[in-house]
């Protein structure tokens, strides 16, 4: 038996009076996709920013892969990484995209950067010419695939993803998930996806968890979730949601 | 066929690699961005005229001792107070210097004064913005009360100040410039930081793990360069106009140096019968600072990236 990639125990975040996540406990196991899910202002992406160290733990603790709850900045960055929700703002507006992907290796020291970068590229589905652009020269579904390079450029073991396709168009939506997801099987790293999309989150995860005001309400298999069968009624709601619309999307086509 | 279609039409040489859409390497995409700004800045007249000012101030400095006419520091006193002729293209003063030497000398001083108290205030008001923007806190606190403080003082007077206890002459009017000139560029930096700092860009370089200092050097100081050079540009006039008060009040470049201000202050006594005495260093210093804000304003329209 392994250890968790994420463990994550009795986790609270307050920042003053407001507390965004109450005790929620958790754990993510090597290989896994998990998902948050719930509505916004639920916490979930707070979590994912504690994990990645952007939001301090008010109480409880995360344990990434057996290390210490707070490792230092590049442990805990050669570890774990993070893809932004929006990726016109995730990327730099004055870097070249090559400089964007060869900065992590830059800051960890790491060498062979031309070649890392045009593998990173290559992996994502983009041209290596790309590398002498700037974002602003590229279209949102791009520039979340350098997102996604940038990210898996210091081959992390587990990747924390944002609501990574909600700022994109439902037609490149598909085709980010469809990456993500081979992505994860080529190179089988731990993955927590926040969405509030049941239905991408469901595409997407082998487990779901449903928070409502930084409470973990219900955790649901993929089966259950297919299934509709949640037995938290804010769950519930949420699957209704999603279904209607579903339903208005198969209508309107 | 459109006039709009021919220009889409993918150009040959040069100018084709200029404007390529898709560049094959880095130092093809930092040239077709320097291009495109430089196509956004000929576009404006005004900022045109502006920079060929100052590069006419900047040759002028540089090439002082070949196109003076004569020595500016030779006195003549059979010559005193001549109006503009052939000989003196811009006349003499009541001790019969050149006049048009002395003004072409002067601009050395003024550069100097303009180029050092630049680099003393640019990058210790930046320093200061990103450093109080970035960690916010006591930090951001304390800084932006030294900034209040600064700023509250009157600048001409504490130059006085500052120059009446250490002495005249260029190295303390630079200082003296210089020590209440940087908190605008702090306020501007902090503003721009604290626009910057949630930015998913930079929380993206920390969970990186990219130290605070490489945050700040590499990622934020890029974003407010641009408006501190703009404000710089636009700001030279005050700092040549200050050095001139200086200079006016005998406090500055002390004689027999050539010096605009002081200049302006022999030409006092004979403004009326011998205009010229004081008027064309004035006319020196007015167009100067015109060029300087022309330029300023031009390099706005340059430094936006995504107007083109």
């Amino acid at each position: 038996m392994t250890a968790a990639a994420v463990d994550i125990e009795n986790l609270s975040v307050r920042f003053g009076a407001a507390t965004v996540v109450r005790g929620v406990s958790f754990s993510v196991r090597p290989g896994e996709c998990v998902g948050l899910v719930g509505e916004s202002g639920s916490g979930k992406s707070t979590i994912l920013r504690a994990i990645m160290g952007l939001e301090p733990v008010s109480d409880g603790q995360i344990v990434i892969h057996g290390m210490p709850p707070r490792p230092d900045r590049l442990t805990r960055a050669g570890t774990v990484q993070m893809v932004f929700q929006d990726p016109y703002a995730s990327l730099h507006p004055r870097q070249t995209i090559g400089r964007i992907l060869e900065e992590p290796l830059r800051i960890h020291g790491i060498g062979g950067r031309e070649d890392k970068v045009r593998a990173a590229l290559s992996a994502v589905g983009l041209p290596i010419s790309f590398r002498f652009r700037f974002p602003h020269q590229l279209s949102g579904g791009q520039r979340q695939r350098v997102a996604i390079a940038r990210a898996l450029i210091l081959e992390p073991r587990v990747l924390l993803l944002d609501e990574p396709t909600s700022a994109l168009d439902v037609s490149v939506q598909a085709e980010v998930l469809n990456l993500l997801k081979q992505l994860h099987a080529e190179r089988g790293f731990s993955m927590l996806f926040v969405g509030h999309d049941l239905g991408v989150v469901a595409h997407m995860c082998n487990r779901v968890m449903v928070l409502e005001n930084g409470i973990l309400k219900e955790e649901l298999s993929q089966q259950a979730l297919h299934a509709g069968c949640a037995e938290d009624p804010y769950t519930r709601k949420l699957l209704q949601a999603a279904r209607m619309e579903a339903a208005v999307v198969l209508h309107v086509r | 066929m459109s006039a709009a279609h021919i220009d889409r039409a993918p150009a040959s040489g040069w100018r084709g690699w200029l404007t390529a859409e898709q560049p094959e390497s880095v130092f093809q995409g930092r040239a077709v961005q320097v291009y495109l700004s430089a196509r956004r800045f000929m576009a404006n007249p005004l900022a045109v005229s502006g920079f060929l000012i100052v590069l006419l101030l900047l040759f002028t400095a540089a090439a002082a001792p070949w196109i003076a006419t004569h020595d500016p520091l030779a006195t003549n006193l059979e010559m005193r107070l001549l109006p503009p002729s052939a000989e003196h293209w811009f006349g003499t003063d009541h001790l019969g210097r050149d006049i048009y030497s002395r003004i072409v000398h002067g601009s050395r001083v003024t550069l100097t004064i303009v180029f050092l108290v630049s680099i003393l205030i640019g990058p210790v008001g930046l320093a200061a913005g990103i450093v109080s923007g970035y960690f916010g806190g006591w930090v951001d606190r304390t800084l932006m009360m030294v900034t209040d403080i600064v700023m509250a003082f009157p600048r001409l007077v504490l130059a006085l100040a500052f120059v009446a206890v250490l002495g005249p002459g260029i190295e303390n009017a630079v200082i003296a410039v210089a020590l209440t000139g940087w908190p605008p560029y702090a306020r501007l930096a902090r503003a721009e930081t604290l626009s910057f700092r949630r930015r998913e860009f930079i929380q993206a370089a920390r969970s990186q793990g990219a130290s605070p200092l490489r945050i700040l050097g590499l990622y934020i100081l890029p974003l407010c360069m641009p408006s501190a050079i703009v404000r710089l540009t636009l700001d030279m006039a005050g700092i040549i106009l200050i050095a001139a008060g200086l200079g006016f009040l005998g406090l500055g470049m002390q004689p027999p140096t050539a010096e605009w201000g002081s200049m302006i202050a022999t030409g006092r006594d004979y403004l009326i019968d011998q205009w010229w005495v004081a008027t064309l260093p004035g006319a020196a210093i007015f167009v100067t600072c015109l060029g300087f804000n022309f330029l300023g304003d031009g390099l706005v329209d340059v430094f936006d990236p995504r107007q083109s």
